[in-house]
Parts: C-alpha cells; sequence; structure tokens
C-alpha cells in the first residue's frame, strides 16, 4: 500500500470547477465514472483525487442538465458500465465555462503578483 | 401514487448500485492487473471509494426526489404512531371532517353564486342599468341612452310579466319576460336552435315570438326541430323563434326576473306604446371593450343631465342614473354580503374546531414528551421532529378533508335540491376544482395550524427532565404547555362569543323585521298585479272607461266566495314605486316652485283601500263614492302631516300636486306603511281617490277568509275572463313577505347552526383542559386534601385559576362581536335597539356555560380520595 501522500489529502475544489472538468475530460471521447478519476488525477500530475461523493453527484447533476448523456456499454475488458457523453450543450457549457475559468484565473494570478506598494497607491 | 413513475425510481436506484459496481470492480481489476492480491485489492478499492451508501444518497438527492422518500418514511411513521391510539385520531378525523364538510359547501355556494363568472359572452363588458331613487327606466329613456352613446355597445330592456302559460310542458310553472329586442344579442348568448326575433316590419307578426331557455325546452319535450311547437301566453299563440343553449342559465336569475320564455316589448322601436313616464323597465347594458365602469357612468349621468332639461316633467331632480357590474347585480348585494358572512362564520367555527384539536395535540405531545427526548438524543434535528408532527397532521386532516369533501357533496346536494333557500344560479353549485382547490388549502392551512404551536413547544424539550420523568405522571407538566392550552380555550371562548352574539343579531333581525308594525294587516291579504289597457297596452284609454273597467272588476271579485274585502291602488305597500310629482301645502306654497326631494309618494286608490289592507285611519275620513273626482280630496298619512303640518291635524289644510295639476283638501290622515321594502322605512305619501286621475296599472288586494294562496287560480281566472285587464302577477302578501327575508332567515339558520355549535365547542374544550388539568394534578391535590385543605378550597383554588383566562377570552369576545357588530351592521337590521340585550345574554350564556364546564371536573377533583391518588404512584 502506497503511504498517503500530502497532494492526495482534499483539495477543495471551487464550486463548479469540478463541473468543468468533467466536461472537459469528456471531451476527449465518452468515459465511465472510474475513468474519469483516472483521467483527472493523471493529467493533473497525481494531484486531484476526485471523491466518488462528488463525483457521481456531479455527473447526474449535469445528466440533468443536458450537458451530458450516458448509456450503457461493455468497456475494453468486458465490464459492463455506464459511459457518459458530452452533449452539444454541454460543450457550449463547457466553453463559457472555460472562458470564466480564465477570467478568474487571470484577476487572481493579478491580485496575487501585485507588489505592495502598487496596491498602496 | 401512479405506478411507471415509481418504477423510475427503482430502476434509477438499481442503475446507481451496478454503477458503483462497475466502478468498484473495475478498480479492483486495475490493482490486480498491478501485481496486488485479489483481496488486497478490493479492500482498497473499497477504501478508495468511501462509503458506498452515502454516495448513493447523496447522489440521489440530485435527483431530487428524496424528499418524497422522507415522506413517505414520516407518513408511515404517523400512521403506525395514529393507530396506537384510534381514539384520538378518529375524532381528530371526526372534527376535521365536520369542518372542512360545512366550510367547503359554503364556500361551493358562494362559488356559484357569487365567484364563478356569468354565463354570459365577455361578462365583463356586462352591466346593469338602473336609476336613483328607484331603479326602473321607461323604454324611451333607455332609447336616449343608448342612442350615439360612446360607451354602450347596446342596452337591452326587460319588465316582468306573469302570464298564464301553456304549451306540451303543461301549464303554468314558469315565468315569462319581456324583453326588448336587442336582449340576446347584448347578453351575447348563443342559441341551440332557432334564431333571434325576426323583424319583419308587422307588427302583428313579431308579438307573436318567443324565445324558450333549454331546460323550458326539454321540458316541452325537446328535439331538434321548432315546426309546430308553440306556447300560449295569456290564450294568445307564440311561434317559437328560437332556443337558448343550455348554459345561459335564465330561468335561475331572480334579478333578471327567472325567465323561462322571452317574449318582445315591442318590435319598432320608433313606435314605442310608452311613454317616458312609464318605468317599467330594468335594463343590461353591455360596454365598449375598454370602456371602464366610472367612464361610462359619468357620460351617462351627462347625458341624463340633458335629458332632465328637455322633459323637466317626467324626471324627478334626484333621478340619475346608476350602473353596477351584472354580475353583482344577479348576485345581490345583500345575498352576497349575508353569503359571505356565513362564509366567515364558517371559517371562525372550523378556527374553533382547530383550537380544540390543538388542545388535544398539546395534551398529547405531553405524554410524548420522553419519546421526542428520545429522539432527539439520537440525533434528530428539531426540523425532523417538526416534520414528523407535520406529516402526522397532514395524515389527519388529508383523512379529515377526504372524508369532509365527500360530505360536503352530499350537503350542496341537499342544499340545491331540497331547496331550502332560493338563490341565484345556486342549482349550480357543485364541488368543483376551484372548490377542491379552496377544499385543498383548508387542509393545508389546518395541518399547519395544528403543527405550528405544538412544535414550538415540544421540540425544544429539556431532555434531561424530559427522558428523567418520562412516565411519571405526578409531573404536573410544563408550564408554558399549560399556558399554551388556556390561551387557546380563551381564543375559542372569544371567537364562540363573536358567534354567539351575531346569531343574537341575526335573530333580533328578523324578528324585528318580520314583527314590526307594518301599517297594515298582512294575513289572508292577496295582491294581483294587473294593466287594465289589457294585452295591447294601447295607451289612449279614456278615464270613464278606465273606472268602468276597474269597477267592473272590483264587483267580480267581490262576488267570489271567500272573498271579505276588494280595493284596488296603483302600487302595494313593500314593492311599491317612486310616484312623485311637485308638491306643496299651504304653508310652504314656494316648494311647488322649486322642486324639492322631499316630496310625498302619491297614490291612487279606490274608497274600500284602507279598510282593505287594514290601513289605520287615525283622522278625519276615508274616501267614499262621493269622491266623484269633481271635489278634489286628499289623504294625508302620518309622516307627511308631520313635515307639513307640525303639531296640527291636517284636516282642511290645502296641498298642490303635480300629479292633479291643482289643489285639493285633506280630508283625512292615515297611519305609516313601509311602501318600499320591509327594511325601508315608512316616507311621507300622499293619497287621492282613483277616480280623481285614474291610472291603468293597478294593484287588486282582496282581503280573503281562507288561505289567500288557495284563491290565486279563482281570482286570475275571474280577472282573465274580463278580456280587458291584463294580469301581472297573483301574490299574497304572507308570500311576498317570506320572499323578502329568505335570504337573511337562511343566513339565520346557518349562523344559528354554527354559533350552537361553536358555543358547544368552546365549551367542550373549556371542560376538557380543566379535566386534563385535574387529572395531570392528582397528586397535589391529594396532598392539599391530605394536608387538611377544606373541599370548597379546592374548588375555589381550580376555578380561581381558570376565571382570568375565562374572564379574558369574553371580553376579548365582547371587543370582537362589537367590531363585527359595527363591520356587519348593514346586515343586521335595526339591531342597535336589541344591541345590549344580546350582547348580554351572549356573555351571560357563554359566562355560565363556561362556568359549569370549569366546576364540574373541580368539584370532582374536590371529591379525590387522598389515600388512593397518593398512593398510586
Amino acid at each position: 500500500m502506497n503511504a498517503p501522500s500530502p497532494y492526495k489529502n482534499k483539495i477543495e475544489l471551487l464550486q463548479g470547477t469540478l463541473d468543468m472538468l468533467i466536461l472537459k475530460t469528456l471531451q476527449w471521447g465518452p468515459h465511465h465514472g472510474y475513468g474519469i478519476v483516472q483521467a483527472l488525477r493523471l493529467q493533473s500530475g497525481e494531484v486531484l483525487q476526485v471523491e466518488t461523493g462528488s463525483l457521481y453527484p456531479a455527473l447526474h447533476r449535469l445528466e440533468r442538465q443536458g450537458w451530458v448523456r450516458s448509456e450503457w456499454k461493455q468497456s475494453a475488458t468486458k465490464q459492463r458500465a455506464r459511459y457518459y457523453r458530452i452533449t452539444a450543450r454541454g460543450k457550449r457549457q463547457l466553453a463559457s465555462d472555460l472562458s470564466r475559468w480564465e477570467q478568474i484565473a487571470k484577476a487572481i494570478n493579478s491580485i496575487m503578483q501585485a507588489s505592495p506598494q502598487e496596491s498602496e497607491t | 401514487m401512479n405506478r411507471p413513475w415509481r418504477i423510475g425510481i427503482w430502476h434509477r436506484k438499481n442503475d446507481l448500485r451496478e454503477e458503483i459496481e462497475a466502478h468498484l470492480q473495475m478498480s479492483i481489476a486495475d490493482r490486480v492487473a498491478r501485481g496486488e492480491p485479489y483481496e488486497d485489492a478490493r479492500q482498497a478499492a473499497i477504501r478508495e471509494f468511501g462509503n458506498v451508501s452515502i454516495v448513493q444518497e447523496v447522489t440521489r438527492e440530485t435527483w431530487g426526489w428524496v424528499w418524497l422518500e422522507n415522506l413517505a418514511r414520516d407518513l408511515r411513521y404517523a400512521l403506525r404512531h395514529l393507530r396506537r391510539s384510534p381514539g384520538f385520531a378518529l375524532s381528530a378525523v371526526a372534527i376535521i371532517a365536520v369542518g372542512i364538510a360545512v366550510t367547503t359547501a359554503i364556500f361551493s355556494v358562494v362559488y356559484a353564486v357569487v365567484l364563478q363568472p356569468l354565463p354570459f359572452a365577455r361578462p365583463n363588458q356586462l352591466v346593469d342599468v338602473s336609476a336613483k331613487p328607484l331603479p326602473w327606466l321607461s323604454l324611451p329613456t333607455i332609447q336616449d341612452w343608448q342612442r350615439n352613446s360612446q360607451a354602450f355597445q347596446s342596452i337591452a330592456a326587460f319588465g316582468g310579466w306573469s302570464p298564464r302559460i301553456e304549451s306540451s310542458a303543461g301549464l303554468g310553472h314558469a315565468n315569462a319576460e319581456l324583453v326588448s329586442q336587442n336582449f340576446v344579442r347584448t347578453l351575447g348568448l348563443n342559441f341551440a336552435l332557432g334564431h333571434d326575433f325576426t323583424q319583419t316590419g308587422n307588427e302583428s307578426d313579431c308579438f307573436g315570438q318567443a324565445i324558450v331557455t333549454y331546460s323550458y325546452w326539454r321540458r316541452m319535450g325537446g328535439g331538434n326541430t321548432l315546426e309546430h311547437q308553440a306556447i300560449h301566453l295569456d290564450y294568445r299563440t307564440y311561434a317559437i323563434a328560437g332556443v337558448l343553449e343550455p348554459d345561459a342559465a335564465l330561468q335561475e336569475m331572480e334579478a333578471l326576473g327567472e325567465p323561462s320564455i322571452l317574449t318582445p316589448i315591442g318590435c319598432d322601436p320608433a313606435k314605442s306604446p310608452q311613454s317616458r313616464g312609464d318605468e317599467d323597465f330594468g335594463a343590461i347594458g353591455r360596454l365598449y371593450p375598454g370602456i371602464s365602469l366610472q367612464n361610462a357612468s359619468s357620460q351617462l349621468l351627462a347625458r341624463q343631465r340633458v335629458l332632465s332639461g328637455e322633459f323637466p316633467h317626467d324626471y324627478s331632480s334626484a333621478f340619475t342614473p346608476i350602473l353596477i357590474p351584472l354580475a353583482d347585480y344577479i348576485s345581490g348585494t345583500n345575498t352576497r354580503s349575508a353569503l359571505f358572512a356565513t362564509l366567515a362564520a364558517c371559517g371562525m367555527l372550523l378556527l374553533i374546531a382547530c383550537a380544540n384539536l390543538i388542545n388535544l395535540l398539546l395534551a398529547r405531545n405531553m405524554r410524548r414528551r420522553s419519546e421526542f427526548a428520545l429522539r432527539a438524543t439520537l440525533g434528530a434535528m428539531p426540523r425532523h421532529l417538526v416534520r414528523q408532527m407535520l406529516a402526522e397532521n397532514c395524515l389527519l386532516s388529508i383523512s379529515g378533508s377526504i372524508i369532509g369533501i365527500t360530505l360536503s357533496a352530499l350537503l350542496v346536494r341537499a342544499l340545491t335540491h331540497l331547496s331550502v333557500i332560493h338563490l341565484p344560479r345556486l342549482a349550480h353549485a357543485q364541488v368543483n376544482l376551484p372548490v377542491l382547490g379552496f377544499a385543498g388549502s383548508i387542509t393545508l392551512f389546518v395541518a399547519l395550524l395544528l403543527t405550528l404551536l405544538p412544535a414550538l413547544r415540544s421540540v425544544r424539550p429539556g431532555l434531561l427532565h424530559d427522558l428523567t420523568y418520562a412516565g411519571f405522571r405526578g409531573s404536573s407538566g410544563s408550564l408554558g404547555l399549560r399556558r399554551a392550552g388556556r390561551f387557546l380555550v380563551a381564543a375559542q371562548l372569544a371567537m364562540a362569543f363573536v358567534l354567539v352574539a351575531s346569531t343574537g343579531w341575526m335573530v333580533a333581525s328578523v324578528f324585528i323585521l318580520l314583527h314590526q308594525p307594518l301599517g297594515f294587516e298582512p294575513d289572508h291579504l292577496l295582491i294581483a298585479s294587473t294593466d287594465l289597457r289589457g294585452p295591447t297596452r294601447n295607451s289612449t284609454m279614456a278615464p270613464p272607461k278606465i273606472i268602468a273597467v276597474l269597477d267592473h272588476a272590483l264587483a267580480e271579485v267581490r262576488m267570489l266566495p271567500g272573498v271579505a274585502q276588494v280595493a284596488a291602488a296603483n302600487d302595494k305597500p313593500l314593492g311599491g314605486r317612486v310616484n312623485r310629482y311637485d308638491f306643496c301645502s299651504d304653508v310652504h306654497p314656494d316648494d311647488c316652485k322649486h322642486p324639492a326631494s322631499t316630496t310625498p309618494d302619491v297614490f291612487q286608490v279606490t274608497p274600500e283601500y284602507f279598510h282593505t289592507v287594514g290601513q289605520q285611519i287615525d283622522q278625519g275620513r276615508s274616501f267614499n263614492s262621493g269622491d266623484d273626482g269633481q271635489n278634489h280630496v286628499a289623504i294625508v298619512n302620518h309622516a307627511l302631516a308631520v313635515q307639513q303640518w307640525p303639531g296640527q291635524s291636517p284636516i282642511g289644510h290645502r296641498i298642490y300636486t303635480g300629479d292633479l295639476h291643482s289643489w285639493a283638501t285633506v280630508v283625512g290622515e292615515v297611519g305609516d306603511v313601509h311602501s318600499y321594502s320591509l327594511e325601508r322605512a315608512p316616507v311621507p305619501n300622499l293619497y287621492l281617490p282613483e277616480s280623481d286621475r285614474p291610472d291603468t296599472s293597478m294593484t287588486i288586494f282582496i282581503r280573503t277568509q281562507g288561505n289567500p294562496s288557495e284563491m290565486d287560480e279563482t281570482v286570475r281566472r275571474v280577472l282573465r275572463s274580463d278580456s280587458e285587464i291584463e294580469v301581472r302577477y297573483v301574490e299574497s302578501m304572507p308570500e311576498l313577505m317570506a320572499h323578502q327575508v329568505a335570504v337573511r332567515r337562511f343566513s339565520m339558520w346557518m349562523i344559528s347552526v354554527f354559533g350552537a355549535m361553536a358555543l358547544a365547542l368552546s365549551i367542550l374544550g373549556t371542560y376538557a383542559l380543566l379535566a386534563y388539568e385535574v387529572s395531570v394534578r392528582e397528586r397535589e391535590i391529594g396532598i392539599r386534601l391530605a394536608l387538611g385543605s377544606p373541599r370548597p378550597a379546592i374548588v375555589a383554588l381550580l376555578v380561581g385559576q381558570e376565571s382570568p383566562w375565562i374572564a379574558a377570552g369574553m371580553a376579548l369576545g365582547l371587543l370582537g362581536a362589537v367590531l363585527v357588530g359595527f363591520l356587519l351592521r348593514a346586515e343586521f337590521y335595526h339591531t342597535k335597539a336589541a344591541s345590549m340585550p344580546v350582547l348580554l345574554s351572549a356573555a351571560v350564556l357563554l359566562g355560565l356555560s363556561a362556568l359549569a364546564a370549569i366546576a364540574v371536573p373541580s368539584r370532582r377533583a374536590s371529591l379525590l380520595d387522598p389515600s388512593t391518588t397518593l398512593r398510586q404512584e
């Protein structure tokens, strides 16, 4: 068993960020829940471990919103699993999420990098 | 619950379980592939996944159905709980059922009579057109009002007619009405069969047409063809031109004369047989879209001002047009306020019943304190406990309301079929969608009301205290709970006081109305309204001819067996119209030059009139056959004598009246009568001999020896055999009076029933509270007795503790009753005089009953045997 590494402790995702990440992951093709967790972990460089208690409610919520659709399929290893696929509306949502995210990231960045003198003027 | 949808939930639940299982399997497979042993891999996968059931639960929450599962659980639990105390559950359901049944039934009547839109096209555009001081209009006035009007698309006239009706539906039993040609068009009614009146230009063709309502058509045998279908009105044949659609239930609208048959007033509007002074008709106008009632009113007022200038002799100075929405006119202002008052009384009764139930619940919850405390310690949040209580109360009120709605459907059927009361459109009352909506909201309201106070009192349990003393009957209950109970009893008494006082006022109103001095003798009096010009309404009839026709008719009727006296007048008491002309007396001769609004109503009467109707002759003499129209004599009533010659005898004074266009000498003074209605006080009246200025529209008064209603058919036959007389209607005076108080009487009965129930319920509540109090304090009372307290002191202690609350409730009730009495003063007739006695007797009735209700348990408490009560624990 690998010892729990510090980054495996919960990184609280910003509200709404998980939805964006899931949609982004699904952009590469349909995935099941387990696959999404793995993909997020790998792509984040092992930093993000999404809790199943957040993932499944998020997936079901996204499906209710009509941003993803699901169907039961056989995986490569013959395991029957529920695959989620992004919809056209989901793609539009992702695009708007992304631009909003970029704005926020830029704003936070500029605050964090500002020198004290500048902020006082 | 509907099944496919439940299957949906099950399906999704299984789906989620499988989805999670797949997740775990893939996780295990990955780990096994990396070389971990299967069992370790499984453990790790499960650990990594986290708590499966929590994941399932939070995921399911996104479906939005969890509350439903919670509700189902709460309801199951509530059901189990109520089953454990069936006595409580049954009585609670019964109380709610009765409350909801009565409230819903009354509401369905209110809905059908008042709230439901009229069955006419675009009913909001329809207005009733009438006038002050009395509502009737003449045809020329109506025509002038609608000519080139910017406000009215059209104004239709209608007038009552009560002919002898014979058709394939049989003889009689329907009302006919004279209507203007545009009547059906104005109301926007459609025809099930046939068409509107046709105008051929030939007067006689035009008169011979009738339009019937669908229900009358059904009674005539129905069918799809109008061929060979005719009705006979007063022995003349009318072809049926059209049959109205079933929804247009004109025959139920009392304000319109409940007509089943419509016939034209006249055909060529230009050749109206009516003169401007013949104010015989009601009118209905249809406004142009977007024209407001105020706008139409001011336009009409301006037009009437011009007309009054043109025809100063035809309109009194007080004559003012009035518009009210047709819906209000048809439901009737009195009916509407009476019904709403009844509904309010009913709501109050429901509140009293709820207060009683809340007391029951409080007492029950006190016994459940240990249960609530235990659940709270096990982690139930206050909101869970409240939800649980709400579920129980919902269960109670929903079962109560299902029974209540069923009951109310029966009640409504009874009300509409037993013809307990005659209300417009009452026959349409049924438990329909809006009524169900109302019942549903009431049910929810009851459930919330039942939960609110007990929840506030019970969900903050003193855990330790409640667990420790759980089930220990010696503990005398939390003070707060008992205060809540007493507060509720006080509130019940206050509401009961208001209802009992209102009952008193209603009863007093009806009693005063029916037993006030009328100024004449209504028993054994039959009245027949006639038109001496006959059915053709030929307006040119010579005065001597009129007298001859009338004398002949009176003589014919006088010869009938069972008839004691006969007379005629051009109007009747309790339903008279305004008949005002310029007037002045010898003391104020200038009054004739500037018309005053205080001019008396003028009646033309035959010599026997005062004797026949039983009107008192105070001074001087009655008319006699010597008053032949040449000597110009007059009789005044007491009100007119006091108005003109205060403190003097009117005999010998002279008056001028525009009716005669001359002066006349007063020869007598008679007592006052209610000439307009039971509810309107007597006004100054002037009586002239019929022979002085013969009128063709005469009411014949017949004093009978037996029941006047039995003479109805005979009198009609005799009068109609004289082809020159048209009979409008025949009615007995007691019938007419009963009709005038019918709505009041209905409200009186309803509110009396509610008042009695309110009294019983609130006394029961008072009794139950004290009985409960005594049962809880048995031990304390036992100790007091054991320590030597005398028994009367125990009674005094308990009564003394409760009395302030009862007194407070009564004081509040008194205040409420005075307020209600003020708000409903229009509803109660002349009850100012009865106000104090009613309030006083309500206070005594309620106070004594409440004292008795607390005295009985107090006495029982004082009779306890301390040796048994103390050993019980």
